[in-house]
């Protein structure tokens, strides 16, 4: 049946540009991991636009990075008062 | 509003995937995706600008190239263009998107990254399976024949020798582990076995063996003294002395070593001991060396294989016993006499096999097949002698070994082929090529030892023929094409020849010969039966043996009178005119197939002149029956099949019969058939026709007759029944064949052809030849008288008065003179002018002719002559009848008492 080869080639290609996509970002130094970089191309593809995402990405990014000292500060206390 | 949940669920991972908050704080997850989809839906950034991205792109690029990164910028364009051909109107977004994200990518991207990714998705491989773990686990160190060096010659002894030893020392083991350490260096200290702990074994094993002193022991003061044993030791010694091995106590021709004796025993009870094991061991010793000779023959193959697993029976028993000793499961009592005991019964029938390989070897050259006698004798005396474990044990060797020596037989009785260089069976072929009726005879031979009997088994000597017979018999089938047929015949199979066939259990009391024979017997009946069958069938259906038979009487028997008188009457026409041309074979032939054309393939007759006959004069051939008609011979051309039942020297015989009954034909033609009629019954004959012409004409038409009569149905017509039935009741080809030449044997000697009654045939045919000359004279006379009567009826009309009155003996042999010559002129007719003329003259001129006897005085003497033959031919035969004890003196004695008749009735004149 020709749809499901279709449907495989398609995903095949996917796949495919997914990885060329995926060296690329680490040649340019993205700090994407690939299902990161997965989920936001299909945002993308739903019409999100880039440099929003891309604000997006950064600002949990910085929560994250602040909610990870966050709680590593409260790790050496505790630490400490042991 | 899907387009929103996809969005929210997306968002939701997406904020999973790069923030690290656990998922039990949802309200911190709530909080930021609210933040990230207020972030997404809410922007004011334009839309990508597809253009601007190449160019940063390419920017990008050259700067990396710039800055000096190259392979960063190949690895950089090269991924662009791979992307080329995926892409679709989101990929300037994602790029863009990109190169957002991008943080400082000339100085901080790492090439090496990239090859990272790829090798994430590899899983973990278990740990790698090396040489040296292999080494470790299959003990390579420890097996040393791994490293030795093959030697690849075709002689190799070394890889199993018994270890008897083991089976009863303790030995230790030498250890296997070599010392070798772990790695591929072999260095000289590799190659040095060091025994680990087995020193203390060693040394035991070397004092309990310390009492095996190579020369006798001395004593104290020089004398030998006797080394003092153990039962247990003497016991050893005595089991591997019996299994053939070389052993201390006994030496090589298994004799009592004296320099050992039994502790707490005295010298003679120990000496009588010693010496019965040693006769054991000996009574053994020819049957193993026999068994270990190579043998060429299949047939003593067979014998030695049966041999050597005897023995090997025994060596089990042996070991048995020595197992019970050694690994002791119950208590058990070393006791030489219970050992002795214990192995009798295996012992006995190997003292008769070792009796008879013994007397085979003190033959000379004895055939293969002598041990199959010997074997077959031993096992009926064995029988006899109710010795049943013997006999069982022999009877099956005695059957292994006799399949062996029925193979050739069976190919022979089969196919009628013979295994070539077989020397043991007993039917040879000629090298040579013989022709197709001779085949029966001549092409196979039975061998015959020099002093005469048949080179074969004793026991098989009476089945001996008809296994010859057999296979001639497929030989000529298969000559004759017909081989399929006694192919399809022989549905059944062979009866087994083996022991527990021949000599069932309830036949104990039959004596072995006679089942074996009746076995033997039942054997070959499934083989022979067929192919003779066969064969005669073939013989009688399609090869016309009755009718080449019925052809052979025919012509030389003469059993149908009329086509035999007109070939007879010819060739007599022939001899009486005088002309040469019944010896001409030509004519003979001719005259042959017309006269028996009627009845056989005409073809196949022909006819020859033997030349040593031809050199007679034609009156003198004419005048005797011995002389001409010997040289009539008659051939009958028979296929080849059935002149392996009439073969050439048999038709010699009916030759015999033949000639002497053509001689008897011309006799009687001669008397019945006068040449020349009275052409004048006148007046001057009848007068000097003599009573004693008339007489003896009778005596001898009577004569002649009483032998033709004789011949046909007191000897030829009664034999030929015979003979026929015979033929008909014989099982195969070689009693037809005894049955025709002994048809024929008979046939000649009751009709007096034999050698032993040559005068009296002499004698017969004296009396043939003294009716020609009765009958040439009468005609001599009858002639002169009609020419006297011509003469005196001319001369009386002529008137001439000089007329010499001749006496009239002198014008009668003028006239005989005259008459004789003008039959030499082949002149048949009365009279001739000029020669009559001629003939006058010739009387006239002629002198006294001396010494010549009147007619009637020629008839008297040839009537005496007549008288003497008769008398002697059945005197003779009657002395011989009664001296001779043959089959044919009956016959005889018949014929004499017929011609007797005639001479009591015999009036002398």
């Amino acid at each position: 049946m020709p749809a499901p080869d279709d449907r495989t080639e398609k995903q095949q290609a996917a796949q495919q540009a997914v990885d060329i996509l995926h060296e690329i970002s680490t040649l340019l130094n993205c700090h994407l991991d690939r299902r990161t970089l997965s989920i936001c191309i299909s945002m993308i593809e739903n019409g999100v636009n880039p440099e929003a995402l891309a604000a997006v990405v950064k600002e949990l990014r910085k929560e994250g990075q602040i909610d990870a000292a966050a709680a590593a500060a409260a790790a050496s206390t505790t630490a400490r008062r042991r | 509003m899907a387009y929103l949940a996809q969005l929210v669920g997306l968002v939701e991972e997406l904020v999973e995937a790069v923030t690290v908050i656990p998922p039990t704080d949802r309200k911190k997850t709530l909080a930021c995706r609210e933040s990230a989809l207020r972030g997404i839906r809410h922007h004011s950034y334009l839309r990508t600008n597809q253009f601007e991205v190449d160019d940063q792109l390419k920017g990008l690029e050259e700067r990396f190239r710039v800055i000096g990164r190259d392979p960063l910028a190949d690895a950089f364009s090269q991924r662009l263009d791979a992307l080329e051909g995926h892409r679709n109107k989101y990929t300037p977004d994602v790029l863009r998107f990109l190169l957002e994200l991008s943080d400082q990518p000339a100085q901080n991207t790492k090439l090496g990254d990239l090859d990272l990714l790829h090798q994430e998705p590899e899983w973990e491989d278990g740990p790698k399976l090396t040489w040296q773990e292999i080494a470790e686990e299959d003990g390579w160190n420890d097996e040393r024949a791994i490293w030795r060096n093959t030697d690849y010659s075709p002689s190799s002894g070394d890889e199993d020798e018994e270890e008897v030893r083991s089976a009863t020392s303790h030995d230790d083991s030498v250890s296997t582990t070599s010392s070798v350490p772990d790695g591929h260096a072999r260095t000289v200290q590799s190659l040095i076995a060091k025994p680990s702990d087995g020193e203390s074994l060693l040394e035991q094993v070397r004092t309990s063996q310390a009492w095996r002193y190579d020369g006798p022991q001395k004593n104290g003061d020089g004398r030998a003294k006797k080394t003092p044993i153990l039962s247990l030791q003497l016991l050893r010694e005595v089991l591997f002395m019996l299994g053939g091995l070389e052993t201390t106590l006994f030496d090589s021709d298994c004799d009592p070593v004296t320099n050992y004796q039994l502790t707490g025993v005295s010298w003679e009870t120990y000496k009588s001991l010693v010496t019965s094991f040693a006769e054991c061991g000996r009574k053994l010793a020819p049957l193993r060396a026999f068994a270990a000779r190579k043998q060429q023959i299949p047939l003593l193959q067979v014998f030695q294989d049966s041999l050597q697993r005897s023995l090997a029976s025994f060596d089990r028993e042996l070991a048995k016993i020595q197992g019970q000793f050694v690994a002791i499961k119950a208590d058990v009592v070393v006791s030489l006499m219970g050992v002795l005991d214990e192995l009798a019964p295996s012992l006995t029938p190997l003292y008769t096999l070792a009796n008879i390989i013994r007397q085979l070897q003190e033959e000379r050259n004895p055939h293969a097949f002598r041990y199959l006698e010997l074997l077959f004798d031993t096992v009926g005396t064995a029988q006899l002698e109710g010795n049943v474990v013997t006999f069982q044990h022999l009877g099956r060797i005695f059957f292994d070994c006799f399949q062996v020596y029925l193979k050739p037989i069976r190919l022979w009785m089969e196919e009628g082929k013979l295994l070539p260089g077989d020397r043991t069976f007993f039917v040879s072929e000629t090298p040579t090529k013989t022709p197709l009726p001779l085949i029966w005879k001549n092409q196979f031979n039975l061998l015959k030892t020099p002093d005469g009997t048949l080179h074969a088994p004793r026991f098989l000597r009476p089945a001996i023929h008809r296994i010859f017979t057999t296979g001639k018999s497929i030989v000529v089938l298969k000559h004759l094409k017909h081989q399929s047929l006694l192919r399809n015949r022989r549905d059944q199979d062979e009866p087994r020849m083996d022991f527990v066939t021949v000599c069932p259990a309830h036949l104990d009391f039959a004596p072995f010969s006679e089942l074996f024979t009746a076995a033997f017997q039942e054997w070959i009946q499934s083989k022979h039966h067929t192919a003779a069958a066969t064969l005669r069938e073939l013989l009688f259906n399609s090869y016309g043996l009755s009718q080449g038979l019925d052809a052979l009487e025919n012509i030389y028997l003469m059993s149908d009178g009329a086509k035999s008188d007109t070939f007879a009457s010819a060739i007599f026409r022939h001899l009486d005119s005088l002309s040469s041309s019944w010896k001409d074979r030509f004519t003979l032939t001719e005259i042959a197939q017309e006269a028996f054309s009627p009845c056989l393939d005409t073809y196949r007759l022909s006819a020859e002149i033997d030349p040593r006959s031809t050199a007679h004069s034609a009156i003198a051939s004419r005048s005797s029956v011995r002389l001409s008609l010997p040289a009539v011979r008659l051939l009958y051309r028979l296929p080849w099949p059935v002149q392996i039942i009439v073969p050439g020297d048999a038709v010699q015989g009916y030759q015999t019969i033949f000639t002497f009954l053509l001689q008897a034909r011309r006799a009687l033609s001669t008397l019945t058939h006068p040449i020349l009629a009275f052409s004048s019954v006148g007046s001057a004959g009848s007068s000097e026709r003599p009573a004693v012409y008339h007489l003896l004409r009778a005596k001898l038409l009577w004569f002649c007759n009483t032998v033709l009569t004789y011949l046909t149905s007191l000897v030829l017509a009664p034999n030929t029944a015979r003979f026929r039935r015979e033929l008909g009741d014989a099982p195969d080809v070689d009693d037809m064949i005894a049955a025709h030449a002994g048809f024929v044997a008979r046939v000649i000697s009751e009709s007096c052809q034999g050698a032993k009654l040559q005068p009296i045939r002499e004698g017969m045919l004296d009396v043939f030849d003294l009716a020609i000359k009765v009958e040439d004279a009468h005609r001599a006379e009858m002639t002169r008288l009609a020419e006297e009567d011509d003469e005196i009826s001319r001369l009386s009309v002529m008137s001439s008065p000089v007329r010499t009155p001749m006496k009239s003996r002198g014008r009668r042999s003028l006239h005989a003179v005259v008459e004789i010559r003008r039959r030499e002129d082949g002149d048949e007719d009365d009279e001739d002018g000029e020669g009559w003329g001629a003939a006058v003259l010739a009387r006239r001129g002629a002198a006294v002719v001396e010494g010549k006897k009147s007619h009637a005085a020629v008839l008297k003497e040839m009537h005496t002559d007549f008288e003497r033959h008769l008398r002697f031919v059945a005197g003779g035969l009657r002395g011989v009848a009664r001296a001779g004890r043959e089959e044919a003196t009956g016959k005889w004695d018949l014929l004499a008492q017929m011609l007797e008749a005639g001479i009591r009735e015999g009036v002398s004149i």
